[in-house]
């Protein structure tokens, strides 16, 4: 059971999923931190039947603001010394969640991206490991950093570094700040392998395929706001 | 003649507008005084937007008026967008903030 390492989880519409995701993730999890970026299904009803400390933003600002209000609630948190960061829609596994906190606190790195693209790639559907390969190139190019993912919701973030990132972009592009503030301020990072679940829920959930120019305009407008 | 009044007494309050509006940037400001002047100016006589135009560089008082016109509708929606980023940063800092104090409290009580 890790007490010191948070889960961080974006959530926004999950009512059909949030409460395998997070009963699953309990066990393991001592400290569960939900961000509800306005949802307006049942969502809420559900986080507060679980065991979990909740965030509650009163309107949707997007999956980067919550992101952003986990990681400065998290950094509060005396007993805190690492953030894995967990999407809701039951992409994840909690094998892969738990692995990922053992290796932050054993590591030297204060960053760990997850990765779809060294263990399995046969998992990702077609035509989002293309877009996803243009968004790494892009983002590589753009953040001179070497990454074989740049946009997967799974990743280990010391509390070290938490104070170092600062994320005002408020959707999908904080992925690419979070990459363009490790590489710009020189925290260390390394890549780890994630098992990703495409189910038809999380591929309807997840990111659209056009979000990746999206993305692309976030990217540069992360690094014109140095 | 009742056109010319009407299109007078437009650029006259725009022209009042930017001179009394106390919250309006610089550059938007003069835009708009130096935009009313010269609507009023080629409305009352086209020899007038003919003369500065002539000593701008710029063929025709039609022209100036045209350039001018583009360059002001541009600037009021660059300045726009850039109000609504700056208004969409407050909300989004506030919204965070209420989160964190609201839940802040809220996690405690649970200890």
């Amino acid at each position: 059971m890790f007490d010191n390492v948070y889960i961080l989880i974006p959530i926004f519409n999950e009512e059909r999923k949030i409460k395998s995701v997070i009963s699953e993730l309990l066990p393991s999890f001592k400290n569960i931190v939900a961000v509800n970026d306005g949802s307006t299904d049942s969502t809420q009803e559900i986080l507060e039947s679980l065991d979990v400390v909740i965030l509650r933003h009163s309107i949707n600002l997007g999956a980067g603001a919550a992101i952003s209000t986990g990681f400065r609630f998290i950094q509060n948190q005396k007993n805190a010394q690492a953030v894995v960061t967990f999407d809701a829609d039951g992409q994840h596994s909690v094998e892969d969640a738990k692995a990922f906190a053992r290796e932050i606190l054993l590591c030297e790195e204060e960053v760990i991206f997850g990765s779809r693209f060294i263990k399995s790639k046969s998992n990702i559907p077609t035509i989002k490991r293309i877009v996803l390969s243009v968004v790494v190139f892009f983002t590589n190019l753009l953040s001179k950093v070497n990454l074989s993912d740049a946009h997967n919701g799974l990743k280990a973030i010391k509390k070290t570094a938490l104070k170092k990132i600062d994320i005002n972009i408020d959707q999908y592009g904080y992925e690419s700040q979070i990459i363009n503030e490790v590489s710009r301020k020189g925290i260390t990072y390394k890549e780890m392998p994630t098992n990703t679940i495409y189910t038809e829920y999380s591929k309807n959930k997840g990111q659209k395929l056009n979000n990746g120019l999206i993305i692309l305009e976030d990217l540069f407008k992360s690094r014109s706001k140095k | 003649m009742i056109f010319k009044i009407i299109f007078i007494s437009i650029f006259s309050l725009s022209l009042i507008w930017g001179l009394i509006r106390p919250f309006s940037s610089f550059s938007g400001r003069w835009f708009l005084r130096i935009f009313s002047v010269v609507g009023i100016l080629s409305i009352l006589g086209v020899d007038y937007t003919q003369k500065i135009a002539e000593f701008v560089g710029i063929g025709r008082g039609a022209d100036l008026f045209l350039y001018l016109s583009l360059v002001t509708i541009f600037l009021f929606i660059a300045f726009t967008v850039n109000r609504f980023d700056t208004l969409n940063r407050k909300i989004s800092t506030l919204v965070k903030e209420i989160a964190i104090l609201s839940e802040s409290s809220s996690y405690r009580d649970k200890d």
